[in-house]
């Protein structure tokens, strides 16, 4: 690919992921959430490959880590209600100072301060979807023998 | 009189289901799964409509009168699993190929 | 609360996310780990069955501590999980043998029959043999994370699946564990990295991707008429009005492919022979809790229905003689064992099927205590024979399995132990195998004594066919090009002489096994009241 489209791709990297990041965090009040904001951040490294054709080293070792690391957050935050209630118990709403905030039945105009665990997890399933489809497209795009 | 859409979907799920019965290319076989779960998430949003709703959401909706949210949580899954699905498909059509041109 | 149901599921969950991490560190703290996981999953299993049999049915919330909690009108709105008799034995046993494969896997992955057929005498071609052969050993055990731990990765998940088939009570969960449950057989099959195991992956997904749409589809027009996705909340609501009966076609014939008898058992041959046999093992499970959850949603939650009975009774007939005949053509070993595993299925429901339509009889009791023993006994039988199989092909490397001679002259105690499970399979005593089919036969003929005819010639079938393959594989002279090319692991012996001993225990003692796992079990299958009780007060 030519200089143009190298350098723009790279300006426009930062726009798309911060976009992602605000359909992961704000999930609990508009559409969106962690799967569909983790989308967009995985796009980023399909961008990358196709732009770069595959003349670029990312590694895999890096995703799969993270991978493996926002699954593990995901069944941390439910087991960690178990033993006072029961599984997957929202341990944060209603009491929390962090992400309780109470909210009525209603028409509002969305606080980001509430939801309990929700955004957390909504936060650990972006990060291991983004990885997750990065390292797929990792491997199906790369132009060494398949390992 | 059944609602047109209805009609639609049924289309759509026989259409897929007879192309990954009867194609051989490998990448139609996949389209025809993916052409399959475009019809039943069609059923199941349909199924969910009142007249006159609007989206599900409370922050800033316009009325009160929504249409019912609980389809919408399961055709969110079911197209999260039909990425996975069709990911795990491509990547093993890749290997097929790899494999034949050695 | 007791919080054994969510802590099976669970914990074999937590651990497969955590295995690649711990596999890139090092790879005997991961098989440690992995077997420490089965181990407590056992144990929890051993202590949920025993309060179940205490406490009657248990039902757990996710997320409250009472199913109806934040509901408006005091309906469950909430994800619930149902522990019962049936379930909890089925957990228990299969869990056992699950942790019997993984120890074997431990030892034999055999995936050295896909390599070049050709055997020549030549010392070349033997030396460049053995080269390759070298170069694939090295390849199976690296340390990367290509290897194993990929595999451990993808056992643990699904047995996550198949524990969440057993103790689901809710139609959504259950699509989800059974698209679980495809993703992780189907990376299973496609472990061995050659073009066959990949091309044999590809349709079996095409396959179940297209058959779980089809649940959803059923579970969808469910949901429109009632409103609810629970499966206690629609039994007790449900007419029989014909969008139930179009529903119900739609999710029985996703189990009955998941199950793998007729029609739709397509995709078993080829699954099974690529695929290594622990994970064959599994898959046979798997197919067991499909079974399961079939006879759950015919029983408790639509009700009695004859039509339906009689379509079932029809579809078992068929898988018998469909899996005898077919595997009269086959060659391959792993491909006729495959199809003895498909009518050993149809006995299972021949039995719960005619239990369901002789209702309210002694005999129809008996026929589904049969056929529920049918499924401890076929796991075992079949289990053996592929363990052996497996066995064979490990250590004499041969593409086509009926290219040896006289595999009994170096292996006496691998033949005697093949020949009892050819003997428990066909249904003679004093093994497993006559004791359930002994049942089925009995409480059938009260039904249709056509039907215990057809049922006894596919024993007698099953047995040619056995026959067959022991006497062209283990009997006769061995001749020179067949050397052994490993030793057998002591473990691995063991390992089969423990299927023996349950095999010999359970058909000598039948009544005790029956009375006390089979009897709660059915009992709490067809009673529709307790279900629901067990949910709403």
């Amino acid at each position: 690919m030519s200089k143009i489209v190298k350098i723009v791709s790279l300006i426009t990297l930062n726009p798309i992921i911060i976009f992602g990041l605000y359909i992961i965090s704000h999930g609990h009040l508009t559409p969106g959430g962690g799967f569909q904001g983790g989308v967009i951040v995985a796009s980023i490294a399909i961008l990358i490959l196709v732009v770069f054709e595959n003349d670029i080293n990312l590694s895999k070792n890096l995703f799969s880590l993270f991978e493996s690391l926002g699954l593990i957050f995901f069944i941390t935050l439910a087991f960690l209600g178990t033993f006072k209630n029961t599984f997957f118990y929202n341990f944060l709403a209603n009491k929390f100072w962090f992400l309780g905030k109470t909210i009525h039945f209603g028409i509002n105009q969305g606080f980001l301060n509430s939801g309990g665990v929700i955004p957390l997890m909504n936060l650990a399933v972006g990060i291991e979807v983004a990885s997750a489809l990065s390292l797929i497209a990792v491997l199906i795009m790369s132009k060494k023998k398949y390992d | 009189m059944i609602s047109f859409i209805f009609l639609v979907t049924i289309l759509l799920i026989v259409i897929g289901t007879s192309g990954a019965m009867f194609k051989r290319n490998l990448i139609k076989i996949v389209m025809s799964v993916n052409i399959v779960g475009a019809g039943v998430n069609l059923f199941l949003i349909a199924l969910g409509y009142r007249s006159g709703g609007v989206a599900p959401i409370f922050t800033n909706a316009p009325s009160l009168n929504m249409v019912s949210p609980t389809p919408q949580a399961l055709i969110l899954t079911s197209i999260v699993i039909n990425l996975a699905v069709t990911a795990l498909l491509l990547s093993l059509a890749v290997l097929i190929y790899k494999e034949k041109e050695k | 609360m007791i919080h054994f149901i969510i802590l099976i599921i669970a914990i074999p969950l937590f651990s497969a996310f955590l295995l690649p991490l711990i596999g890139k560190l090092n790879e005997k703290l991961m098989k440690f780990w992995v077997g420490l996981t089965l181990l407590l999953t056992s144990f929890l299993s051993i202590f949920l069955y025993k309060l179940i049999l205490e406490k009657g049915t248990l039902a757990y919330t996710l997320g409250a501590r009472f199913p109806s909690l934040t509901a408006p009108q005091g309906f469950p709105i909430r994800i619930i999980l149902i522990g019962d008799a049936l379930s909890g034995f089925l957990a228990l046993f299969f869990l056992f043998i699950v942790f019997l494969s993984f120890l074997f896997s431990l030892k034999i992955l055999d995936g050295y029959h896909f390599l070049d057929p050709v055997r020549s005498q030549n010392a070349l071609a033997e030396a460049q043999r053995k080269q390759a052969l070298l170069e694939i050993s090295k390849s199976l055990t690296r340390k990367t994370s290509n290897g194993v731990d990929k595999f451990y990765t993808l056992y643990l998940l699904l047995l996550v699946g198949i524990l969440g088939f057993l103790f689901t009570a809710d139609f959504f969960t259950l699509f989800v564990f059974y698209e679980i449950n495809s993703i992780a057989t189907t990376g299973l099959i496609a472990f061995f990295r050659n073009k066959e195991c990949f091309k044999s992956a590809f349709h079996y997904l095409a396959v179940f991707a297209v058959g779980s749409l089809f649940l959803l589809f059923g579970v969808g027009l469910l949901y429109s008429e009632y409103g609810f996705l629970n499966m206690a909340i629609i039994a007790k609501n449900i007419q029989f009005s014909f969008l139930d009966k179009v529903a119900l076609s739609f999710i029985a014939s996703a189990l009955i492919l998941k199950a793998g008898i007729f029609p739709f058992y397509f995709w078993k041959p080829e699954a099974y022979n690529a695929s290594p046999v622990p994970a064959v093992i599994l898959s046979i499970v798997s197919s067991l809790s499909a079974l399961y959850v079939l006879f759950r949603i015919s029983f408790d939650v639509f009700g009695l229905n004859i039509i339906f009975g009689q379509i079932l009774i029809l579809f078992s007939l068929l898988s018998i003689f469909a899996g005898v005949f077919l595997a009269l053509r086959e060659n391959n070993l792993k491909r006729i064992l495959s199809y003895l595993a498909i009518s050993e299925l149809g006995y299972v429901v021949l039995g719960v099927s005619s239990g369901f339509l002789m209702s309210n009889t002694e005999s129809g009791f008996k026929a589904i205590e049969g056929g529920l023993f049918h499924m401890v006994n076929d796991i075992l039988d079949v289990g053996l024979l592929f363990l052996i199989a497996g066995i064979i092909l490990y250590i004499s490397r041969v593409r086509n399995a009926f290219e040896i001679r006289g595999f009994a002259r170096k292996h006496p105690i691998l033949a005697g132990f093949f020949l009892f499970g050819v003997l428990a399979i066909s249904g003679l005593p004093p093994l497993n195998g006559f004791a359930s089919k002994m049942m089925i036969y009995e409480s059938v003929f009260h039904l249709s004594p056509v039907l215990t005819i057809i049922a006894i010639l596919g024993s007698i079938l099953v047995l040619a066919v056995l026959v067959k393959i022991f006497a062209s594989i283990f009997l006769g002279a061995p001749s020179e090009e067949n050397r052994d090319y490993q030793v057998i692991p002591k473990v691995v012996i063991a390992i089969v002489s423990i299927f023996i001993i349950l095999m010999f225990s359970i058909g000598l003692f039948p009544k005790q096994f029956v009375t006390s796992f089979v009897n709660p079990a059915a009992k709490a299958l067809i009673s529709q009241q307790n279900y629901i009780n067990s949910v709403i007060h």
